[in-house]
């Protein structure tokens, strides 16, 4: 069985197990928008996510680089 | 009066306030005409969910009576403005562009209505957007599509398609928008406007429907960068309800105009992508424009362009179907194919995803910033890559379509969301089509002052000025 296919019968599988939700979309489409989405960050992600790192990162970087004309 | 007021109507906000503050015109005379204007342009555009007359007139009454007193509020006084309809109102329903959503009146108004209201703007009512906040054409099947103010048959933009509609048709003088991966930007950009996507944090989310909160942002629609940085200088700031706000000062954005832009070092950031050539020559000219104003302008790549989009996707899709899950489930065959559709992948992508998504946020801002933004206060990109397309071209109704159509019309915007930084798109010529070309201006966080200021002087070097008569909806109803 192929990736796609695997991925799409996972969608089926989640989409009524998992979440008791009813799909109004066809799963190859689904899988297909998944697996783009999920190689893209996980290759990017890989060897860049150190133990300290947290979500609150983000709002200190945006303080720390604020633009000389907002003072 | 009347007549004198329809033509204060197709002024600047900043005019209007003027003409306010002198005595030349009432907010009451104002508000009736912006009143009719909305009511006349409605039925070709849509850009209007509920028009508030009585509440709006009660409120330009108030407004006149302080003014009688000596009291003037500011620049907002009196204003006629009208905002997307996921801004709650107290005493109003907030349907949110769906049918999912009832008509439970609200129980309190979203801080940023709240700063408006104390400013002295006068509220006209609740306008169109894309279901449920999500989506870039102005598409609703729940409310009909919102048409563009230029040509009916093209798509407004979305999601806060009647926030640039209500601007551009000249029925009110600003509009607030909310911003996920463009919803702002694209909307003003489709209808000759200037908007803006704040720093991320900058203005408050407290009683605005979310499409995703790590995301969202709200900000102004207007005619022009001043009118811009008028309703910005009136909204932003910290709150405390809503933790998410920046605690950083807010300066006079209308003041810092003249100032803001000096010494700015612009450059270009290359697209790798596919451009319209209409675009692309729209960008030329401006980017002309900025060395006159400026000095040289310079390129810059983002390589990592494509990979803030799956970023930004990522977290978009999993906050959405984790807020839309349990309607989902209970009422799923009330919301649109092209909702239903986009929120589904967000059940299914893995915790771990969205949560690197999050994590590399702040990694991904600071080497943006070190890199691209090394040594420019400013990169210039298209708002689109493509000219504003015709409601059949964009339709995401259509079978396995809005995939595709999102992912083209939002290539350029959506990045700048995941990196959180402050975007003001401008209005910049006109496509092969006669519709408007808009680029972006994206600064350092918190450097919308400065961003505003460069696209003021910006406007006036490529000869841009509003003109609501020249769209399509008012010359035909001028000429009827």
């Amino acid at each position: 069985m192929a990736d796609a296919d695997r991925l799409a019968a996972l969608v089926v599988t989640s989409t009524d197990v998992l979440h008791r939700v009813p799909s109004r979309s066809e799963p190859a489409r689904i899988a297909s928008e998944l697996e783009r989405l999920n190689r893209n960050v996980r290759d990017l992600a890989r060897g860049q996510i150190g133990p300290y790192d947290q979500p609150g990162d983000f709002a200190a970087t945006l303080l720390r680089h604020a633009d000389p004309s907002n003072g | 009066m009347a007549n004198a007021a329809e033509q204060v109507l197709d002024l600047s906000l900043a005019d209007a306030a003027a003409l306010i503050r002198d005595g030349s015109v009432t907010s009451r005379a104002l508000t009736e005409a912006a009143i009719r204007r909305a009511h006349a342009v409605q039925p070709a555009t849509n850009a209007f969910v509920a028009i508030l007359a009585d509440r709006a007139l009660a409120e330009a009454d108030a407004r006149d009576a302080e003014r009688r007193c000596g009291r003037l509020r500011g620049p907002l006084h009196g204003i006629p403005l009208a905002h997307k309809d996921c801004l709650e109102r107290s005493g109003e329903p907030m349907r949110v562009g769906s049918a999912v959503t009832d008509e439970t009146p609200g129980t309190r108004d979203a801080t940023v209505l709240t700063r408006l209201s104390a400013a002295g703007a006068v509220d006209l009512g609740r306008l169109h957007l894309n279901e449920m906040v999500a989506g870039p054409t102005g598409q609703n099947p729940a409310l009909g599509d919102c048409r563009n103010a230029w040509d009916t048959a093209r798509v407004s933009g979305g999601s806060s398609s009647g926030s640039a509609v209500a601007v551009a048709t000249g029925a009110v003088f600003g509009a607030m928008g909310s911003d996920t991966g463009g919803s702002t930007r694209l909307p003003a950009s489709m209808n000759g406007l200037f908007g803006v996507k704040p720093t991320y944090g900058r203005v408050s989310r407290a009683g605005v429907f979310p499409r995703a909160f790590s995301l969202d942002c709200v900000g102004p629609i207007a005619r022009t960068a001043k009118d811009c940085a008028i309703l910005l200088g009136a909204i932003a700031g910290v709150d405390a309800a809503d933790p998410s706000t920046l605690d950083a000062p807010v300066p006079d954005y209308a003041a810092r105009l003249a100032t803001a832009a000096a010494g700015s070092r612009i450059a270009v950031l290359v697209d790798e992508g596919r451009q319209h050539p209409d675009i692309a020559a729209g960008l030329a000219a401006l980017r002309a424009a900025a060395a006159d104003a400026f000095g040289p302008v310079g390129d810059r790549r983002f390589p990592q362009l494509e990979s803030c989009y799956a970023l930004g996707d990522v977290i978009s899709k999993v906050e959405a179907a984790t807020l839309h899950g349990a309607w989902m489930a209970e009422r799923g065959h009330l919301y649109s194919q092209a909702v239903y559709s986009r929120t589904e992948p967000g059940l299914h992508l893995p915790a771990t995803r969205y949560l690197e998504a999050l994590l590399l946020r702040a990694k991904m801002l600071a080497r943006f910033l070190a890199e691209t933004m090394a040594d420019a206060d400013v990169l210039l990109c298209p708002t689109t890559p493509v000219p504003v397309p015709t409601r059949v071209e964009a339709d995401i109704e259509a079978g396995g379509r809005v995939f595709a159509v999102v992912a083209e019309l939002t290539r350029l915007t959506r990045p700048f969301s995941f990196l959180g930084l402050p975007v003001v798109t401008m209005p910049i010529g006109l496509d092969g089509n006669g519709m408007p070309i808009g680029a972006q201006l994206i600064g350092r966080p918190l450097g919308e002052a400065r961003l505003l200021a460069v696209a003021d002087r910006l406007a006036a070097r490529v000869g841009w000025s509003f003109a609501p008569r020249r769209t399509a909806v008012v010359r035909d109803l001028a000429a009827a």
